[in-house]
């Protein structure tokens, strides 16, 4: 008994000590972002994907690269532009030469074939490009004909958004947006921050940040973290928060009934309550707490609801609406 | 199970229920007992005391119970509460949650928080928070009952006894000072003016004569009265007086009013003789007709005699069995029969003045009864105005009718005179002295041979009188104005 607990104790010690490592080692690449580079984590070892949204150069690539040195995961990047075909993203099988001089097929994989992937404005990409990426985002499998390949775990998708860029674009669908457990805005840096970061790219261009935890320590996190208790009330605060941002149902709150369009999809409530168990766990915690759930609103709620004519003549963000949720619903 | 730690603020928190329910229990059962002293100080309901407690002790003991179960710290709840006041992020409620659940980070957890409740300090609890609450309601509660039980004490204080009326002496109320008594202008020009009324009232002159004495008197007393309970004395025995010339005068109306329609003939006489109160009146009548009879003119007056006789039997409403409408038949038809045939005789003069004798009664009794009347109206206009003046109540006249000295207290000597009719009470002694006529006594051709004291005639009535009562021949309601006229006639002033 008393080594179980120690073992476990041992366990959750690790754990913390882990995500300190890779933290650090991410502050040597990203220069302030903390909030980003949080919830990457915790998107991370919950088993989720991101989706990064920020103007051209404030670091989405930087992170993904420097991300992937530190976890030692297999990295790779694909630039999505309107020509981009889905077999450029999952691969395809192509007739070739075998060592014997005979023609056969084989599957060349695509650059999906990855741990981590960084889908650089996904936007840009069609939506026949985009499904593909989805069947890959949601099952980590991909079909080929009558081939189906398994992606290695731990998998990893981050696509990022150019917001300003918005001509031949096009819109993630809502189904596609549902499958990201966190939407994260990448702020424009501070002028201290911009100091370092022009100080720092001085020196190197290249991500110094160096490998400090592996695939199967990530899945084992992963595990340990699914362990994180979580008290029934916080799961129904959960799914009233959920709940709430729907305005057509009779007990939405007046905020929701105000400026929402429709509202976050049943995978919202997994997504929080998944990702807030990590986050309890990086900060030390053995069970989720309603501060946790608050803490997460705004990353898994901002990319699921659609906000109306109303909020936006009144000038309020998605955020501020989620915020007024988050008021509203009751502990 | 749920460790050390979170016993220990079970404890207290179990502690912290009993004592919250016992000051509940304590707050509604003074403030029930405080409400219910209070309605019964006020007179506003009639309760035993002992029910009143007994409400109250269950009021409070259902509040205590309610307040019990409301606080009592049950797992979920003290848990709940514990990680809002602690603010824990819901350790305490995970660790109930999980209290069984062995699993790795599961039983961590329960140790974490078993670990933060066994070194958390208890006073930072949040505990002292509904303290407050029941504190200010247990200082309420008791001041409300303070304040009510001494509402109901004052409340249940004996009044004090009214203070005895010795002989001659007026009443002085003890149970609360007397207030300086300030005479106005409003005082003295209404009395002035009450005088000017009676002065101009058709009251009967001797009454009158006597009622304005009694106002005089009192507008001087007004400017010497210190205290208002003196002022109010002296008032009332004004009234009383008031009350007491009017209705000696008008006794004799009450009177005759009953006799005239009796067949009693005794009490018929007695009626006639009791008019002998106006014989001054009366002689003077016959006196002049005597002494003009034979005179030419005084047919004139014989004329109209007769016609007013005419008149009275036609529309005074004189029974017609009744004497009186006799004699004054009578009498109309002798003053017919001289107008018609103008011839004297001193015989014929002698009987016409004995029918004018008592024809004159009636013409006495013509005019006494509007006079009454009018002697009633003014004795209550001036009885109505004396109390408005004097803010006077019926309660103030009828606490002093118990026995008080009604005689003013100013000297005999300053009342005035009364006439040939005798009444009036005080100085003069109702008619003691007086010459009267006696009815009972026939005069034959001398008049004045029925002339008589009337001390000696009143003893006499006042024999009769007293028969009459007693075999049950006067009405009751009769009677008692008869008792309280001999009364007043017999009793000397200084006894009144």
């Amino acid at each position: 008994m008393a080594d179980f607990k120690t073992e476990n104790l041992e366990k959750v010690q690790n754990f913390s000590k882990t995500i300190g490592l890779i933290k650090s080692e991410l502050r040597k690449d990203v220069v302030g972002q903390n909030e980003i580079v949080d919830n990457v984590i915790i998107a991370i070892i919950a088993g989720g994907n991101v989706l990064l949204e920020g103007v051209p150069g404030v670091g989405k690539t930087r992170l993904v690269r420097s991300l992937a040195k530190t976890l030692s995961l297999p990295f790779s990047r694909i630039q999505f532009t309107p020509d981009l075909m889905p077999s450029d993203v999952t691969g395809t099988n192509v007739i070739e030469k075998d060592e014997t001089g005979k023609m056969v097929s084989s599957f060349r994989k695509g650059p999906i074939f990855a741990n981590l992937v960084l889908a650089d404005e996904i936007n840009r990409a069609t939506p026949k490009t985009q499904s593909a990426m989805l069947e890959v985002m949601q099952e980590h499998k991909i079909t080929v004909g009558n081939d189906r390949y398994d992606l290695s775990e731990p998998f990893f998708v981050l696509a990022t958004e150019n917001p300003i860029e918005q001509d031949g674009t096009y819109p993630l669908p809502e189904a596609q947006m549902d499958r990201f457990v966190f939407k994260l805005l990448m702020k424009f840096p501070s002028d201290e921050e911009l100091v370092d970061i022009v100080n720092m790219t001085q020196v190197t261009l290249d991500e110094t940040a160096t490998a400090v935890v592996d695939g199967p320590t990530i899945l084992e996190m992963r595990r340990l973290a699914s362990q994180v208790p979580v008290i029934d009330d916080v799961v129904k605060y959960a799914v009233k928060l959920v709940s709430n941002t729907h305005a057509e149902l009779d007990k939405a709150p007046s905020s929701a009934k105000k400026y929402v369009k429709y509202g976050a999809s049943p995978r919202a409530a997994q997504a929080l309550i998944t990702c807030a168990k990590v986050r309890a766990l990086v900060n030390g915690n053995y069970n989720v707490s309603y501060d946790d759930i608050d803490a997460l609103a705004r990353p898994v709620l901002r990319h699921r609801i659609k906000i109306n004519y109303t909020a936006v003549n009144e000038k309020l963000t998605v955020d501020d609406v989620i915020d007024l949720l988050v008021k509203e619903t009751k502990r | 199970m749920m460790g050390e730690g979170f016993g220990r603020f079970r404890k207290k928190y179990l502690i912290d229920a009993i004592v919250k329910a016992t000051l509940a229990f304590f707050s509604i059962t003074l403030l029930v007992v405080g409400a219910f002293l209070i309605v019964i100080a006020k007179d506003k309901m009639e309760f035993d005391i002992a029910y009143a407690v007994l409400i109250a002790l269950a009021s409070g003991l259902l509040l205590g119970i309610i307040t019990f179960f409301a606080s009592f710290p049950y797992h979920k709840r003290l848990a709940k509460r514990l990680d809002k006041d602690m603010d824990l992020k819901e350790k305490v409620q995970t660790m109930y949650a999980f209290r069984d659940d062995e699993g790795e980070l599961k039983a961590l957890q329960r140790e974490d928080t078993q670990a933060i409740l066994s070194s958390a300090p208890l006073r930072f609890t949040g505990l002292f928070k509904g303290w407050i609450v029941y504190a200010v309601a247990i200082m309420v509660s008791f001041a409300v009952f303070t304040m009510s039980l001494v509402m109901w004490a004052s409340s249940m204080e004996e009044p004090p006894a009214p203070p005895q009326s010795s002989s001659g002496e007026p009443d002085v109320p003890n149970d609360e000072p007397d207030d300086e008594f300030e005479v106005t202008n409003h005082h003295r020009i209404a009395l002035e003016a009450l005088i000017k009324e009676v002065e101009k009232s058709n009251m009967q002159d001797d009454a009158k004569e006597l009622v304005i004495a009694e106002l005089t008197l009192l507008l001087a007393k007004v400017d010497e009265v210190k205290l208002n309970s003196e002022m109010k004395d002296y008032v009332v025995r004004v009234i009383k007086n008031v009350r007491s010339i009017v209705n000696i005068v008008n006794t004799t109306y009450a009177f005759h009013m009953y006799a005239k329609d009796s067949p009693n003939e005794s009490l018929k006489k007695l009626s006639l003789a009791m008019f002998s109160l106006n014989m001054g009146a009366i002689e003077a009548q016959l006196t002049e007709i005597r002494a003009t009879i034979y005179v030419e003119d005084s047919r004139v007056e014989i004329e109209n005699l007769k016609d007013e006789l005419g008149a009275v039997l036609k529309n005074a409403g004189i029974n017609e069995s009744d004497k009186l409408y006799e004699v004054t038949k009578n009498l109309h038809d002798d003053l017919a029969d001289i107008v018609d045939h103008p011839t004297y005789t001193e015989s014929g003069i002698n009987k016409l003045l004995d029918t004018a004798f008592n024809a004159t009664a009636l013409n006495g009794l013509k005019s006494l009864i509007p006079q009454q009347k009018n002697n009633e109206d003014v004795k209550v206009y001036v009885v109505d105005e004396l109390m408005r003046i004097f803010d006077l109540t019926e309660e103030d006249l009828l606490e002093k009718d118990n026995g008080d000295d009604v005689e003013s207290e100013e000297p005999e000597q300053e009342r005035p005179e009364t006439g040939d009719a005798g009444f009036g009470e005080g100085s003069t002694v109702v008619g003691s002295d007086d010459i009267v006529i006696d009815p009972e006594l026939n005069p034959g051709s001398d008049i004045d041979s029925i002339r008589v004291k009337y001390s000696e005639v009143i003893g006499r009535y006042d024999g009769k009188i007293t028969a009459m009562l007693q075999e049950g021949e006067i009405s009751e309601e009769l009677a008692e104005i008869l008792r309280k006229y001999f009364s007043v006639l017999k009793t000397p002033p200084s006894e009144n």
